[in-house]
C-alpha cells in the first residue's frame, strides 16, 4: 500500500517536472498557453506546439531509449562498462551521414542522408550477425570486441572527413562527436517518438529473457529457448533502435552507461524489466533535464548535449557510489 | 507430448560424444538404458566425458554419431520449450546475476510457464514455500546471492531446479567447491527433495561414498567412452570403482 502510494506521487512528480521543462528556455512561455487553443497565431501557442513539446516528445524519446539500450547491454554482454555505443551500429550511422554531408552535398535530416546512414548501420549489424551465426564470432566478448574494432575504424574516418571538409553545412563536428539534439516539428517528432516506443516496448517484454540470459547458456536453453536466436533478435532489435536514434541526435554519451548502474544502486532491480522500465523513464528525466540546462546556460547558444549529461551526471553518479 | 510407455527414462544408442566430427571423445559407441525411479551417478574422471554427456543431454552440443532419448523422446528432435518441460538443469558452474535477491531468482523457474505479458508468480504467494521450508531456505530469500555462502547457494540453485517441476533433475558436479559439511547438507537436501514427488535425477559426481549410500544406478565414464552402466551394489561388488581409477586401459 505504501510502495503504491510512493510510485503514485514519484509518478505526478515526474508528469510534473516535465510539463515544468516546457516553460524553460529562452523566450519566457506563459502558463495560459497550455489551455489557450482559441489563437493558433499567437507566439504564445507557436513556442509550445511548434518547438517546446515537439523538442520534448523527442528528448523524452531519445533519454529513455539511451538508458535502456545501456541496460539491455550491460546485461547481454556480461559487462557493466557497456554502453550502447558499443558494437559501432552508432559510429556507422554517424559515418553514414557525415558522408552524404560532406561528400555528398545531402544536408543532415534529410531522407537521403538517414538512408545513407541507415544503410551503414544495416551492414555492420549484417556482418555480425552473420559473424555470429556461422561461429566466426563465437562468444559475447567477441562481439564487443569486433565492435571496439569497427568504432576505431569508423570514428578515424570520421575524424578525416571532418577535419578536411568545412563544416559550414550540418552544425560542425562538435555536434556528431557530443550528440546534438535538431529542431524538429512536431509531425516529425511524432513519427519519431512511435518508431522509438514499440521498439522499446518490445525490448522492455523481452527483458524476462534477458533474465534467463544472465543465468549462462545452458541456463537459458532448458528455461525454454535458444540463447543463440534470442541473443541474435536482441541484437537486431537493439541495433535498430540505436539507429533511429543516433540518426537524429549524434551519440549522447554518458547517459546509456551511467543511468542503469545509478538505478542497481538506488534500488536492487528484482528483474530486468524492473530495471529497463526504471531505466527508460530516468533516463528519459534526465535527458530532458540536461537539454533544458543545455539550452539555458549560455542563451541562445546551444551546448552540446552530451557535455551536459556528463558534467550533471558524472558527480550525481560519484555521489551514489560514494553513498553505498 | 504423450508419455510412451517404457522402462527406461534415459536410453542411448550407438551415441558418439564430442564437439567436431573431427575429433570425437569417445572412440565406440555408447549403449545404455537407465530405468525410471532412479538417482543415477555419472561417474568418470575428469575429462571423461560427463560433462559433455551431459551438454548432449540438454542439446547444447551436437551429437556426433547415434541417438539419446529422454522419456522416449529424441533429444535432437525437441525443441528448447519442449526440453524445458522435461529437463531441469544446475550446470557445474553456475553464472548469476551477484545483485539478484534470491526470492527474485528463484522466480525466474516459472519463467518457462509464464505468459510474456504476465507477471511471474511470487514465491511467497504460492505453494513453493513448502518447499522452501523443508529445504530451509526460508531465511536466505530476501539475501542477495552474492551474500550467501557457497554451499547456501548451491541448495538455492537445487530449490531452483524442484520449483521447476521437470521429471528429470540433472545435476552437473554441484558439491565440487563444497567443503564436506556443505557437501553432507547438499546430499542430504538432495534426498529430501526427492522425497517430495517422484522425479529422476541424474547428477555427475566425484563424491563415491554419496554414490554409494544414496544413488540407485551408475553409469561410468572413462577417456570419452561407456564404461559401466549398472545398478550400483554391482558397480561397488565388482570393484569398478577401482578399476575406473586405475590408469590402465
Amino acid at each position: 500500500m505504501k510502495n503504491k502510494f510512493l510510485s503514485l506521487a514519484l509518478g505526478l512528480g515526474f508528469i510534473f517536472v516535465l510539463v515544468l521543462l516546457l516553460f524553460c528556455g529562452e523566450e519566457r512561455l506563459s502558463i495560459r498557453a497550455l489551455w489557450n487553443f482559441n489563437d493558433p497565431y499567437s507566439i504564445d501557442h507557436h513556442l509550445l506546439w511548434s518547438l517546446r513539446i515537439p523538442r520534448l516528445i523527442l528528448v523524452f524519446g531519445i533519454g529513455g531509449a539511451l538508458a535502456m539500450l545501456g541496460a539491455t547491454y550491460q546485461i547481454l554482454f556480461h559487462n557493466p562498462l557497456a554502453e550502447p555505443y558499443l558494437l559501432g551500429v552508432s559510429s556507422a550511422v554517424t559515418l553514414g551521414i557525415v558522408i552524404s554531408e560532406t561528400l555528398l552535398g545531402w544536408a543532415a535530416l534529410t531522407p537521403q542522408a538517414f538512408g545513407m546512414g541507415f544503410l551503414f548501420a544495416l551492414s555492420v549489424i549484417t556482418i555480425l550477425i552473420l559473424c555470429y551465426y556461422w561461429k566466426t564470432i563465437k562468444n559475447m566478448e567477441r562481439i564487443v570486441l569486433f565492435g571496439m574494432g569497427v568504432n576505431f575504424v569508423f570514428s578515424s574516418a570520421l575524424f578525416i572527413l571532418l577535419s578536411y571538409h568545412n563544416q559550414s553545412n550540418g552544425g560542425g563536428s562538435l555536434r556528431w562527436l557530443f550528440g546534438n539534439i535538431p529542431w524538429l516539428n512536431l509531425n516529425q517528432s511524432m513519427v519519431f517518438i512511435s518508431l522509438v516506443l514499440p521498439l522499446c516496448f518490445t525490448l522492455w517484454i523481452l527483458g524476462r529473457y534477458l533474465d534467463g540470459l544472465s543465468l549462462g547458456d545452458s541456463m537459458a536453453r532448458t528455461l525454454g529457448f535458444s540463447p543463440s536466436r534470442m541473443r541474435t533478435f536482441l541484437l537486431v532489435l537493439t541495433s535498430l533502435l540505436l539507429t533511429v536514434i543516433t540518426s537524429i541526435s549524434g551519440a549522447i554519451g554518458f547517459i546509456g552507461l551511467v543511468v542503469p548502474h545509478a538505478i542497481r544502486l538506488w534500488v536492487q532491480p528484482p528483474s530486468s524489466r524492473y530495471l529497463l522500465g526504471l531505466s527508460f523513464l530516468i533516463g528519459a528525466l534526465f535527458l530532458c533535464l540536461s537539454d533544458s540546462l543545455s539550452r539555458a546556460l549560455l542563451p541562445p547558444l546551444e551546448f552540446p548535449i552530451g557535455i551536459v549529461t556528463t558534467l550533471l551526471g558524472g558527480p550525481l553518479f560519484l555521489y551514489l557510489l560514494w553513498k553505498k | 507430448m504423450e508419455k510412451i510407455n517404457t522402462n527406461y527414462f534415459l536410453e542411448a544408442e550407438g551415441l558418439i560424444l564430442g564437439y567436431h566430427k573431427a575429433a570425437p571423445i569417445s572412440q565406440q559407441p555408447i549403449y545404455f538404458k537407465i530405468p525410471f525411479q532412479s538417482v543415477t551417478a555419472l561417474v568418470g574422471l575428469n575429462g571423461s566425458g560427463k560433462t559433455t554427456l551431459i551438454k548432449s543431454l540438454i542439446g547444447e552440443s551436437v551429437l556426433i554419431d547415434g541417438s539419446l532419448k529422454c522419456f522416449s523422446h529424441s533429444i535432437q528432435s525437441l525443441s528448447e520449450r519442449d526440453l524445458s518441460g522435461l529437463i531441469a538443469f544446475v550446470p557445474q558452474e553456475p553464472v548469476y546475476p551477484s545483485n539478484l535477491k534470491v526470492k527474485h531468482f528463484l522466480e525466474l523457474a516459472f519463467l518457462p510457464q509464464s505468459h510474456l505479458f504476465g507477471k511471474l508468480p511470487s514465491i511467497e504467494s504460492t505453494d513453493c514455500s513448502i518447499l522452501l521450508n523443508s529445504l530451509n531456505l526460508i531465511h536466505l530469500l530476501n539475501k542477495t546471492l552474492n551474500a550467501i555462502s557457497s554451499g547456501e547457494r548451491q541448495r538455492i540453485f537445487l530449490a531452483f531446479a524442484m520449483l521447476r517441476k521437470a521429471p528429470l533433475i540433472v545435476l552437473d558436479e554441484p558439491t565440487n567447491h563444497l567443503d564436506i559439511q556443505a557437501s553432507r547438507g547438499f546430499w542430504k537436501s538432495l534426498m529430501h527433495a526427492k522425497s517430495t514427488r517422484p522425479m529422476e535425477i541424474l547428477i555427475s559426481t566425484h563424491d563415491l561414498n554419496f554414490v554409494e549410500k544414496e544413488c540407485d544406478w551408475v553409469l561410468a565414464l572413462k577417456n570419452g567412452n561407456l564404461f559401466f552402466s549398472g545398478p550400483k551394489s554391482v558397480f561397488f561388488s565388482e570393484k569398478w570403482d577401482e578399476k575406473m581409477i586405475s590408469t590402465e586401459g
